[in-house]
């Protein structure tokens, strides 16, 4: 398993979440908190589910803690705070990624799934399952974004400048 | 680069297709076919889009032209067609990435974009986008079943290691 990609994919989760929260930032509240049932609702609360799912990986990768309880739980109920909280988590994940050296991809993380069942994967195959999970999340913000009238620009990894290294 | 990490991707493309289309097959076709204001629309439109940007990727790994020239482009207007087709297409691409090693990878893939807009990137680069292009519209898709009141199913990439397991 590479390191190879997890570099630009930091990067690039960073860019496509800057361009999806520009567009929420365009939304009436009204409509950023409507419930589109989607698999978490709405627009909110799916942003703030992929906040929940990077916090948890990323403490689980560090051997740190968070204060999470639950998959929908809402870490942040306003949308400047929530993007503050993405953009300090996106910084602290490519720092992360950055920090692992060419043999720390194989380590086997050792945790607790949310109901408590142990867990161990390998940090690539987190890492990759975490920043898979982005993109289906976004994909599925996208879609609630185009439904109330806003359309995002290309989230394509070949249209993040990052990639053209 | 380890090719490894590409033949997990192309593996969990078919498993995560095949959970995708069992739940739009509970559908009825009127339900697939409704515009829900995704970026392509319906269900049917948007699995057609995937099956359109595969085939177009797959066309220039390969050297083949496949003749594909619009972004939304219907090629099968009948869903058990377009099942066959996607299923195909997986086996195809699962084959392709079967035979990408670490040189083939780490060389420059040149292409043109629908537009005829020439461009080079890694093949990595290119496979990297390639396989995050199809979890962006699966999760549009999963959106849309929820929707549409269908269960839909986990598409969770370390679920799928899990299972193989």
């Amino acid at each position: 398993m590479p390191t190879g990609l997890f570099p630009m994919l930091a990067r690039f989760n960073a860019w496509a979440n800057g361009r999806i929260y520009d567009c929420c930032a365009e939304l009436p509240d009204a409509e950023y908190r409507l419930d589109r049932k989607a698999f978490f609702g709405s627009i909110h609360a799916t942003l703030n589910h992929l906040l929940v799912v990077d916090k948890v990986w990323r403490a689980r990768i560090e051997d740190g803690t968070t204060n999470i309880r639950g998959l929908d739980q809402i870490l942040h109920d306003d949308l400047l705070a929530l993007r503050a909280a993405r953009v300090t988590e996106d910084e602290a994940l490519i720092r992360t990624v950055d920090g692992l050296g060419s043999t720390d991809g194989a380590r086997v993380v050792k945790y607790r799934f949310m109901n408590g069942t142990p867990g161990e994967t390998p940090v690539d195959i987190v890492l990759i399952t975490l920043f898979n999970h982005q993109t289906h999340h976004r994909g599925q913000v996208h879609a609630m974004l185009t439904q109330a009238g806003i359309t995002p620009p290309p989230l394509d990894i070949i249209a993040f400048p990052g990639a053209q290294r | 680069m380890n090719p490894e990490y590409f033949r997990t991707f192309a593996f969990y493309n078919r498993w995560a297709n095949t959970r995708l289309y069992d739940a739009c097959a509970s559908l009825s076709d009127a339900d697939r076919r409704q515009d829900r204001k995704a970026f392509f629309g319906s269900i049917h439109n948007t699995l057609n889009h995937l099956l359109v940007g595969d085939r177009i990727w797959m066309g220039r790994f390969t050297g083949t032209d496949s003749g594909i020239r619009k972004l939304n482009a219907v090629l099968f207007d009948e869903f058990a067609a377009l099942r066959r087709a996607r299923e195909v297409e997986d086996d195809r691409i699962q084959a392709y990435v079967e035979g990408c090693d670490d040189a083939k990878l780490a060389a420059t893939l040149d292409f043109k974009s629908v537009d005829g807009t020439p461009s080079s990137m890694p093949l990595a680069q290119v496979l990297g986008h390639f396989f995050n292009h199809q979890t962006h519209h699966r999760g549009q898709v999963h959106a849309m079943l929820s929707q549409a009141g269908a269960a839909a199913p986990s598409l969770d990439l370390l679920a799928y290691l899990r299972e193989k397991r």
